[in-house]
């Protein structure tokens, strides 16, 4: 998988962290910071793979990264959920591995402290509810099988903003690093919400060219394609009936009102 | 299926440049930064070589000094905050000096101090900083160098089952090992050699 290696970028911010680590003395740290960094990625790349999907970039951050997958939006909810743990399960696995180099004096006890702190702290990191952290992808896949992805994607842009409000407030830590990390996550934020209808829109017209049959059914009582869900083939009751999404869909999409 | 938006679509526009990037193989991406980092390395070389002023300014600099971690430490503390978010704070203004170090008597030897304990004694160490050396020092057997926040190196000889490693960073009081029986300190500071007790009150004003 040498092509995995090309797609590996690493962020500004993570070379600026890094550099003033090495300088500051603490390299040893920053050497198993990378180390779990590394892992951690490694385990959302696996689960994409594993579930045949190809990988456009991995992106390295200070405290965890991004990594981005080439798949469409209407993925199954529970394959985004395998992706989005996997990289909780790698550094699960990587803390197993740890635990017996420490029982059996591979590493000594310093190298074990230092190790057992960053790993739980990235972890915790990740499991926060803002995007893009890993909790907030964890999340998205509950909300989205209970709304439809329109009005899903307000409500989780709502409880990123409140998180990142909180973690914003409450972190009263006075560090670079931390500055840089808050700086990013409201970057993203704004970003979050431009894209909103652009995405809508992609879901929509993603959904009337592919024609996948979705194994869930839902009925909605009025006609409104904001209420199209992930995972769920959807009836809408009108005037003369029961009419599928795909009609409103090709009404909306295709002139000639084939499908 | 994958890949249904390619990239041609107007929603991820690329500019030319960047599509050659991405397409360029892994070995050709880093090529010019290799050939940099090969040039620099020549050019120290050569300016190192050419006059013996050069070598010895490279002597004195570069293969007696330490890089002085402890220093841009407490220096990117004070402007920067902490390094790791996660990491305790060790405030030099707050940096109290409370080792009561219970001794028999202190012999001078050459520029260090032999503390003498007259039992097996467990060290801890006088000021927190980096752990930039260990091993052999002549005279002096086996050495641990520790580079303070308060710009004052302290060399602490003779120790015996040390667990600490290098580029640790020790805390005050920390343990660094025990002592047979007597323990050699050497005090470091700014090219000067401090006596334990002038250390030790210096600190406390």
């Amino acid at each position: 998988m040498k092509n995995i290696l090309t797609k590996l970028k690493i962020n500004f911010t993570t070379y600026l962290f890094f550099f003033s680590c090495f300088l500051t003395g603490y390299i040893k740290q920053a050497l198993i910071i990378f180390l779990i960094v590394l892992v951690h990625e490694f385990g959302h790349v696996t689960m994409a793979i594993l579930n045949s999907y190809k990988i456009n970039k991995i992106e390295l951050l200070p405290f965890g990264g991004v990594t981005t997958i080439d798949k469409p939006i209407n993925t199954p909810l529970a394959k985004e959920f395998k992706i989005a743990i996997g990289g909780f399960l790698f550094q699960f696995i990587l803390f197993i591995i740890f635990l017996l180099f420490y029982k059996f004096n591979i590493i000594d006890n310093s190298f074990w402290q230092i190790f057992i702190k960053y790993n739980f702290s990235i972890i915790l990191f990740n499991m926060i509810f803002i995007y893009p952290l890993d909790g907030f992808k964890i999340l998205s896949c509950f909300v989205e099988n209970f709304f439809g992805y329109y009005y899903a994607y307000s409500i989780l842009g709502i409880i990123s903003f409140v998180f990142l409000i909180l973690f914003f407030g409450l972190n009263t830590v006075f560090s670079l690093n931390n500055y840089l990390i808050l700086s990013f996550l409201i970057y993203k934020i704004f970003e979050y919400f431009k894209i909103k209808s652009k995405l809508y829109y992609r879901f929509l017209l993603e959904r009337y060219l592919r024609n996948v049959e979705y194994k869930k059914i839902q009925y909605e009582k009025s006609l409104n394609l904001k209420k199209l869900r992930k995972d769920y083939n959807h009836y809408f009751y009108v005037t003369k009936g029961v009419i599928n999404e795909r009609e409103v869909l090709a009404k909306k999409f295709d002139i000639s009102k084939r499908f | 299926m994958n890949g249904m938006f390619d990239e041609n679509d107007i929603t991820t526009i690329k500019s030319k440049a960047a599509k050659n990037k991405e397409e360029q193989s892994f070995i050709s991406k880093y090529f010019t930064k290799v050939l940099w980092s090969i040039i620099f390395v020549l050019a120290s070389l050569i300016f190192i070589n050419s006059s013996e002023n050069n070598y010895l300014l490279y002597k004195k600099e570069i293969l007696t000094k330490n890089f002085p971690y402890s220093k841009i430490n407490k220096w990117y503390k004070k402007y920067f905050g902490k390094v790791i978010e996660t990491e305790k704070k060790e405030d030099v203004a707050t940096m109290v000096f409370s080792n009561n170090l219970q001794y028999e008597k202190i012999e001078k030897v050459g520029d260090s101090e032999k503390i003498v304990f007259g039992q097996k004694t467990i060290v801890e160490s006088f000021a927190s900083g980096i752990v930039v050396f260990m091993g052999e020092k002549e005279n002096l057997g086996y050495t641990i160098i520790i580079q303070g926040v308060d710009d004052v190196d302290i060399w602490y000889s003779n120790i015996k089952n040390s667990s600490i490693k290098l580029y640790d960073y020790i805390e005050t009081n920390a343990v660094l090992g025990e002592v047979d029986d007597s323990l050699i300190v050497t005090i470091v500071k700014d090219n000067k050699y401090l006596g334990y007790e002038e250390y030790i009150n210096q600190t406390k004003d």
